[in-house]
């Protein structure tokens, strides 16, 4: 084996030129597979985060006929007695009730569609840390009446300032028209331009009593201290509350919009893995080709003189593999040195910043990636080289020694 | 006692259309420790009857005996397994491998007959010293003349202690001086170690020093002689 090792990386070599061409174009192709799998996966992880950061928690429980007809009166049956027990369990970092409707917001000149989401002020900070993503003014405030968080694109589009006042008109129970005057208190940003054009923030207690539904709640959002004990915990609890208005879903679940990106990005990252193995398998197959024909007398010889089929074979997988390895450690190196590099400075998207903020990433993306995914490249490198030097090798044991031999190179 | 027996070994091409018959139903036998030379014009089938006798053509007829195995019949792997255990190939054209040393090139067959490392190095630098190059053990083939290259064929060919030793033409792209010391090389190994040599030739040098030439035309043995020479004062 040694023997069949030392044969084969001298082979390598004796076409410089070319080995070194091949070696460069892998370590190109596994350096942007590398590179395009760390953007994507960082912006799809950034985005994920994001949503159950900020919007959606670890666990939801909504009426289920709230899902299918989102109206402010289709609430959880008993939420507020439910919500306070669930404070109390052990698992659960926090939680809170919001309630939510479809609504329009009109400044003086200016109006817009937007979803009104009615928060309990101190219990939504702990669970989707809205405060803090305030830019603008100040949070929810007992002094002012009818307190309105807006996000600054939606005041930029309503032509409105802190402290202005806005209409919001929304369905109450049994299709009644409710409005009413709020005032912007604080403006926030988030990295999804439809949610900072969407998404408006009114104290639960002002909506609740406007649509007198006071105490109740459309979603109740929890997060656990451990989302590894999601699984864990969400069971008995669907055990607890069996009850047929209850429904308790998971992050995934209760966003499948979530879920159908992450499918998509784990497509799109299969697709591009897919696309370089197969340029990469066509590169290694035309060099092996072109090699073992250069070489046809002398692995006529080999056989002749004793080298049996199955060492031939061995010996071009091992030159193929060689090859392959060369160029996919390489580009493997040179894809961990940049994104190291990028993982602290981010790499700024913003030319794309429109249909990046559509799908919910954010503009300056920090890509980063696990080690099994450099592990999984890895192995699948090995795999298409080896597979791949199987037509050669093949193709080299068809030879026949004499007529080999005879050839004149 | 005879090493290798022909029986009717016939090779003919276009057997469907017009056939030509590149060997005909040759019958002969070869003695362990013989030094045979093969002679005959271009086309009159010696390096055929070489190809077959290695295992390394198809005949169209007949049987090459080999301890009572008939060669023909083996196939793939069984066939390469007994050329590397049973037999030494010399070619014209030397035939080395290009990426391998002189040393390595001749280690080589040891290393797939898997011999322990003492004695394969041992042997090495023996047949170094015996064809004369131990001062280009680490030369590639392509820093070394025809005659150098050639010796390292025949240490190659040799290392391994095989039954017997096909050379085709191993003297045809080498000068006089180079030709003579190669056989003065294989007749000493011949002598001392009764590896039985068969060679195709043309060179009246090899002819002359053979102690048996079977002569072949078109095919056909027309003449197969013992020669009584004494080699060295030649």
């Amino acid at each position: 084996m040694k023997t069949l090792l030392k044969i084969a990386w001298r082979n390598i070599w004796r076409n410089r030129t070319r080995s070194l061409v091949v070696v460069i174009s892998l370590a190109i192709g596994i350096w942007a597979t590398v590179f395009i799998l760390a953007v994507s996966d960082s912006l799809h992880i950034e985005s994920l985060k994001d949503g159950i950061e900020y919007k959606y928690g670890h666990i939801q429980i909504h009426n289920p006929e709230f899902i299918k007809n989102e109206k402010i009166e289709l609430t959880i049956p008993n939420g507020d007695k439910l919500l306070k027990e669930i404070r109390n369990d052990n698992q659960v970092k926090t939680a809170t009730g919001r309630n939510k409707v479809s609504g329009i917001i009109a400044s003086a000149g200016y109006s817009s569609n937007v979803k009104i989401i009615g928060v309990i002020p101190d219990w939504e900070e702990e669970t989707t840390l809205l405060k803090s993503r305030l830019s603008l003014g100040n949070y929810f405030s007992d002094s002012i009446r009818n307190p309105l968080i807006i996000g600054e694109k939606l005041a930029k589009k309503l032509k409105v300032k802190l402290g202005n006042k806005v209409i919001l008109s929304f369905e109450g129970k049994k299709g009644t028209l409710l409005t009413s005057t709020f005032r912007i208190t604080g403006m926030y940003t988030a990295t999804q331009v439809r949610d900072e054009e969407m998404l408006i923030y009114a104290d639960h207690k002002d909506l609740t009593k406007l649509a007198e539904v006071e105490g109740q709640y459309n979603e109740i959002v929890i997060k656990l201290k451990d989302l590894e004990q999601l699984e864990n915990y969400i069971e008995p609890l669907k055990t607890r509350f069996n009850q047929p208005n209850v429904l308790i879903q998971d992050w995934r679940e209760a966003n499948p919009d979530l879920e159908m990106i992450s499918d998509m990005i784990y497509q799109m990252d299969i697709i591009v893995i897919i696309i370089v193995l197969i340029a990469l398998a066509f590169g290694i197959v035309n060099t092996m080709l072109m090699s073992i024909l250069e070489r046809y007398k002398e692995l006529g010889i080999l056989m002749a003189i004793g080298m049996n089929k199955t060492r031939v074979f061995i010996m071009i997988v091992m030159e193929t593999t060689l090859l392959s390895l060369m160029g996919g450690a390489i580009g493997m190196i040179i894809g961990f040195i940049t994104i190291t590099g990028f993982s602290y400075k981010g790499i700024n998207l913003s030319l794309f910043s429109e249909g990046l903020s559509g799908w919910g990433f954010n503009e300056v993306v920090y890509p980063t990636l696990e080690l099994r995914v450099y592990f999984l490249i890895t192995i699948s490198v090995i795999i298409t080289a080896v597979i791949t030097s199987v037509y050669p090798a093949v193709k080299a044991l068809m030879l026949k020694p004499n007529q080999a031999i005879r050839k004149q190179n | 006692m005879n090493v290798i027996e022909t029986k009717d070994v016939s090779k003919i091409y276009n057997a469907d259309t017009i056939p030509v018959y590149a060997l005909d139903k040759v019958n002969l036998t070869f003695s362990k420790g013989e030094f045979t030379a093969i002679v005959g014009p271009s086309g009159s089938g010696k390096t055929t009857l070489l190809n077959i006798i290695g295992g390394l053509d198809d005949a169209s007829g007949g049987s090459v005996m080999i301890d009572d195995k008939d060669i023909l019949k083996l196939k793939g792997n069984q066939l390469i397994d007994f050329r590397l255990k049973h037999i030494g190939f010399v070619f014209q054209a030397y035939n080395l491998i290009p990426v391998l040393s002189a040393k390595e090139n001749i280690e080589l067959i040891m290393l797939l007959q898997k011999w322990p490392e003492k004695e394969r190095k041992n042997r090495t630098q023996e047949m170094l010293q015996v064809v004369g190059i131990a001062n280009k053990t680490d030369s590639r083939p392509s820093q070394l003349s025809g005659g150098q290259q050639q010796r390292v064929a025949v240490a190659r060919a040799l290392a391994s202690k095989p039954r017997f030793v096909l050379a085709d033409e191993p003297t045809a792209n080498l000068d006089s001086k180079s030709a003579e010391n190669l056989l003065d090389v294989m007749l000493k190994l011949n002598e001392e170690e009764h590896i039985t040599f068969i060679f195709s030739t043309h060179d009246p040098r090899v002819i002359k020093r053979a102690r048996r030439v079977i002569t072949l035309e078109d095919g056909k043995v027309v003449s197969d002689v013992q020669q009584n020479t004494n080699i060295k004062n030649q």
